[in-house]
């Protein structure tokens, strides 16, 4: 399930590509592009965190 | 500035040299110490050892550039580089790092081969990481050949210091004094990076002021997404598997001591790298606010040519004590990851010719085999940099494009697991991959190989990950291979 969120995250990244998203980003503001990926990065290191300690947290 | 910036390199060498000899201690000696510091390498160091030698001098002198010229989509293709790191080395790393111990690995080739069970596929891979990383080795002694040419202490001699201090501090205690180098040098790259942000930021608000700033930036639409599709996809991609296909940081899962030393490393990596990014950008973004005021045109210049863009902004607008550090911040990612490349790649070279001569090599011969394969790497990577090929960038990522290919092997295999042979197909995948990427080299010239599109609008990169994934679509598990 985290996995597949990862996956889904890391193909976010590219969701920009499209004029669509991008209209709607560059509408919200000038800053939400950025921000945009930086919340897809942060969370992608949250999910990654998660899935190490509920898989191998106790076997260290 | 010169003689702040020798005496500053000078202080960055010595203490780099004795964090090198100090790690003789942690050294107990035998070729499982030297390669992968007898995996039982704490967290903290791991982590450290792992983010200097994946981020470059590109970062500093590319992604400051790519985004001063082409603005904040720069944030995004380095940004799925790191998710996609975190991605795989929360699923598919720790399966490496377990296999790797069992199996004893010490290089990426031989773990390769060891799924497959072919020594052929092995020579195959010594061969491609020679061909692919000579150039990107090339490109980080090209930085620091840079640095010093523009500082007027020419271009060989920095090219030649850079090899020099890749080959001393690999040669002393091998993993041990590059991992400890690495930490150090890690902290000078992030560190000074860190100081240059808050001076460039403070600069910038005392002279064009906070409404200055944001209005230059949204002038040149820098905050808008302005690249091609191909563009983005097609730089992109090779970095997204950059994990699993670059020895060097492969060979970096192998070493954490335990899976505690192993979440540590992740989670101090993530955090450097999400930090080092954001101010990598944030530097492009301001300094394009500021290149306007400098005059004499300067701008103009650095938009056709970004890989001036930070050794202008350090000497232009910062005291000569923090250009000098933020310099040596350069020369020291630059060493950082070559040092561990030549490493990598020796250790599979040193493997592979063991195995090929067994018994028959002398105990001489055997201590002549590690130095001599380090040179097989760092000889040519340095007679490359002297030619100056194409732009720093461009030469890193073709090169990391090169082993694109290398991830549908290695994550098929470590799905089948070590075993039973695998045939044909690790061989045909890596042939059917290369073969876009090759051709859009000699197309496009390695500048466009990897942004223009190749057939319809995607970019040889994505053609090539296709391709080489289609020969493995039938390995299944060990035991139900079909």
């Amino acid at each position: 399930m985290i996995m597949a969120l990862q996956v889904i995250v890391v193909a976010l990244f590219f969701l920009p590509v499209l004029p669509s998203c991008q209209k709607i980003l560059e509408g919200a503001g000038p800053l939400y592009l950025p921000l945009y990926w930086v919340i897809l990065a942060a969370l992608s290191i949250i999910l990654g965190l998660i899935l190490l300690k509920q898989e191998h947290g106790g076997r260290a | 500035m010169r003689i702040e910036f020798m005496a500053t390199l000078a202080l960055f060498f010595v203490a780099g040299t004795g964090v090198a000899l100090l790690s003789r201690r942690l050294y107990r000696g035998g070729t499982e110490e030297f390669f992968v510091g007898g995996y039982r390498v704490g967290g903290l160091l791991a982590a450290m050892t792992y983010a200097a030698t994946t981020y470059s001098a590109f970062m500093m002198v590319g992604l400051v550039g790519i985004t001063f010229t082409a603005g904040v989509a720069s944030l995004g293709f380095e940004l799925v580089y790191l998710a996609a790191t975190a991605t795989l080395l929360s699923t598919v790393g720790p399966r490496v790092w377990r296999l790797s111990r069992e199996r004893r690995w010490l290089s990426p080739s031989e773990m390769i081969a060891d799924l497959y069970n072919s020594r052929f596929l092995e020579v195959i891979i010594v061969a491609l990481y020679l061909v692919a990383l000579v150039p990107y080795t090339a490109a980080q002694l090209k930085g620091v050949g840079e640095i010093f040419e523009a500082l007027g202490l020419g271009y060989e001699v920095g090219v030649l210091f850079s090899a020099v201090a890749v080959s001393l501090w690999t040669a002393i205690a091998g993993l041990w004094s590059v991992a400890t180098t690495d930490a150090f040098q890690g902290v000078w790259m992030l560190g000074s990076a860190l100081i240059l942000l808050v001076y460039v930021s403070s600069y910038a608000l005392s002279t064009v002021g906070y409404e200055g700033i944001s209005r230059t930036i949204s002038h040149a639409g820098l905050l808008r997404f302005r690249w091609t599709v191909a563009q983005f996809v097609g730089l992109s991609t090779p970095w997204i598997f950059f994990a699993l296909t670059n020895p060097q940081v492969v060979q970096r899962l192998y070493i954490p001591k335990d899976m505690n030393a192993y979440v540590k490393k992740y989670k101090y990596f993530s955090v450097y790298g999400l930090l080092y990014t954001i101010l990598c950008v944030a530097l492009g973004l301001l300094f394009r606010a500021l290149a306007k005021g400098l005059g004499h045109n300067i701008e103009a210049m650095l938009l056709k040519n970004r890989d001036l863009v930070t050794p202008y902004m350090v000497t232009f607008l910062t005291p000569p004590w923090l250009a000098s550090t933020v310099l040596v911040g350069i020369v020291a990612a630059a060493v950082s990851t070559a040092d561990s490349i030549v490493l990598s790649v020796s250790s599979g070279a040193v493997k592979l010719l063991h195995r090929a001569c067994g018994s028959s090599l002398s105990k001489v011969l055997l201590r002549l085999l590690t130095p001599s394969s380090m040179m097989l790497m760092l000889i040519p990577a340095s007679a490359l940099a002297l030619f100056r090929l194409a732009y720093v960038v461009e030469l890193s990522v073709v090169s990391s494009a090169l082993l694109i290919p290398l991830a549908p092997i290695t994550i098929a295999g470590l799905i089948k697991g070590p075993g039973p042979k695998g045939g044909i197909r690790p061989v045909l995948s890596l042939l059917l991959g290369e073969a876009p990427l090759i051709y859009a080299i000699f197309k496009h010239g390695p500048a466009g190989a990897l942004s223009q599109p190749l057939i319809g609008s995607a970019p040889a990169p994505l053609i090539a990950l296709i391709l080489s994934t289609l020969p493995l679509m039938t390995i299944r598990r060990r035991g139900h291979e079909t």
